[in-house]
């Protein structure tokens, strides 16, 4: 699950400040190539928020296996959450181990493929998943 | 443009700023005068304004650094009187520090700030880290931030009541409130919050004066390396193992991701230089701790963006995309917690 803000609020930001902020400073032919871009990240926006419904289903598994709870990511989340505040689920656990990590990895995918510190973690896990034998990582 | 007629005003005008500053600079300088003033940054709550005081054909380079009275609630940080009295004593107690002039006084109708000397110097990390001009600051600058750290932590404060005592537990306890009034759980903080109970340092004998922000933005450097400590609003009395804890958070790393100290040094550098002028080797156990509870810190302060972007009190991209920039201390506090080992 990606954090807050979600991705179409992000579009309708941006979309926002293209025609609110860009688009009054530059000249007819400048503020019209702006109003296009701003209106090719609303098609973007449009079709996320309408396929966005289920992408989550390993996520969504991996937390089931974690909980034992249904329902809405969001929910069981939470429920992870409190698991984790309660001492019940620890950083020893393989399970929640590969549950963060490939959570966190698909996040910073989309977020900020770019930071020094995806890098090192995805070779980290890629040489982790190549090494390991017996117990698989979860996936 | 005339200002309303109410106390501590939020002064927008560059005009009545003038007028208002004319009496505050001559109470350095009886003949002197106010040019060039701009304002530099500032949005509802503080401002900096640039300006020369200039007495016959000398300028004086000085910042005001200002904010209105009815905004001084913000928790965790010194109202900016307090600050100038911290700043003044760090000047004495030999940290390089921008020069304080002047505090301001409630007669002078510009809220609560100060004067201090407008310095030369660079604090911007892509240059500070890149240009060919500091190069060789960047080779001395972790020792020297060792140094002016112990110079920090052994400053005596007394009577200077205003600053907050705090513990590492405490820390850890703010920074959870603020994360949970977020609403938006986050199972790797989580992991990180239990981790650091589970690692509380023990309280130490005697608190130090710990800088609070200890970072790039708030250190200026020239070509000789550290020259100047800004920003000392976030300043309180605690562990001083804090302050080089922050300094080490990969997100100011800035890429050079094998150089923990500001993507400029290696902790050895730091802890040499901390040594030398303290007599004390941090203790790097201890650093971690802080370093792990600033990763956190830090991811906290991108959700606090996130939500306000949520709540529509700022929308523009930057908030909302600084605001997804807590996935990154997710990860940072990953692969320090939860470390692959085959």
């Amino acid at each position: 699950m990606q954090d807050l803000p979600d991705n179409t609020m992000l579009l309708a930001s941006v979309e926002a400040f293209l025609k609110e902020e860009v688009m009054p400073q530059l000249d007819a032919a400048g503020g019209f190539r702006a109003r296009v871009a701003a209106n090719a990240l609303a098609m973007v926006r449009r079709h996320l928020e309408q396929a966005s419904a289920d992408n989550t289903h390993d996520e969504r598994e991996r937390l089931y296996q974690l909980t034992g709870k249904k329902g809405t990511l969001a929910g069981q989340t939470t429920e992870l959450c409190r698991l984790i505040a309660d001492g019940r689920l620890g950083a020893g656990d393989p399970q929640l181990r590969d549950h963060l990590w490939l959570t966190t990895l698909a996040k910073l995918a989309v977020d900020q493929p770019r930071y020094s510190g995806y890098q090192r973690a995805r070779e980290e896990w890629e040489t982790f998943r190549a090494n390991a034998s017996g117990t698989r990582p979860h996936s | 443009m005339a200002e309303p007629a109410r106390k501590g005003p939020v002064p927008v005008s560059e005009t009545g700023m003038e007028e208002k500053l004319t009496p505050v600079v001559r109470r350095i300088f009886p003949d002197a005068t106010v040019e060039g003033l701009k304002r530099l940054t500032g949005g509802a709550n503080q401002q900096m304004w640039s300006l020369d005081v200039v007495t016959g054909s000398k300028h004086q380079p000085m910042v005001l650094r200002q904010t209105s009275d009815w905004n001084r609630d913000a928790t965790g940080t010194l109202a900016l009187d307090d600050e100038a009295r911290l700043v003044i004593r760090a000047g004495e107690g030999g940290v390089p520090v921008p020069g304080v002039h002047q505090i301001l006084e409630p007669g002078d109708g510009l809220g609560t700030g100060y004067l201090m000397a407008r310095l030369e110097g660079e604090t911007l990390p892509p240059k500070i880290l890149r240009d060919d001009r500091y190069a060789e600051a960047r080779s001395r600058l972790a020792g020297q931030c060792g140094e002016v750290l112990a110079a920090i932590h052994r400053l005596d404060v007394s009577g200077l009541d205003f600053l907050p005592a705090t513990t590492p537990e405490g820390v850890v306890d703010q920074l959870y409130r603020e994360y949970q009034g977020h609403g938006e759980p986050r199972p790797v903080f989580e992991l990180a919050f239990r981790w650091l109970r589970d690692h509380l340092p023990p309280v130490p004998e005697k608190p130090a004066l710990v800088h609070g922000d200890f970072r790039h933005g708030n250190l200026m450097v020239d070509e000789g390396g550290l020259m100047s400590v800004l920003d000392w609003e976030l300043a309180c009395l605690g562990d001083p193992m804090a302050d080089l804890g922050w300094m080490c958070v990969n997100s100011w790393r800035f890429g050079h991701i094998d150089l923990p100290v500001g993507g400029f040094g290696t902790r050895e550098q730091l802890f040499d230089g901390y040594e030398a002028a303290s007599g004390d080797r941090p203790d790097p156990d201890r650093v971690r701790f802080w370093e792990i509870l600033g990763t956190l810190r830090w991811g906290v302060m991108c959700q606090g963006m996130a939500a306000s972007f949520v709540a529509g009190h700022d929308t523009s991209p930057e908030r909302g995309a600084i605001g997804r920039r807590a996935s990154e201390t997710e990860l940072d506090l990953l692969r320090e917690l939860v470390p692959l080992t085959p």
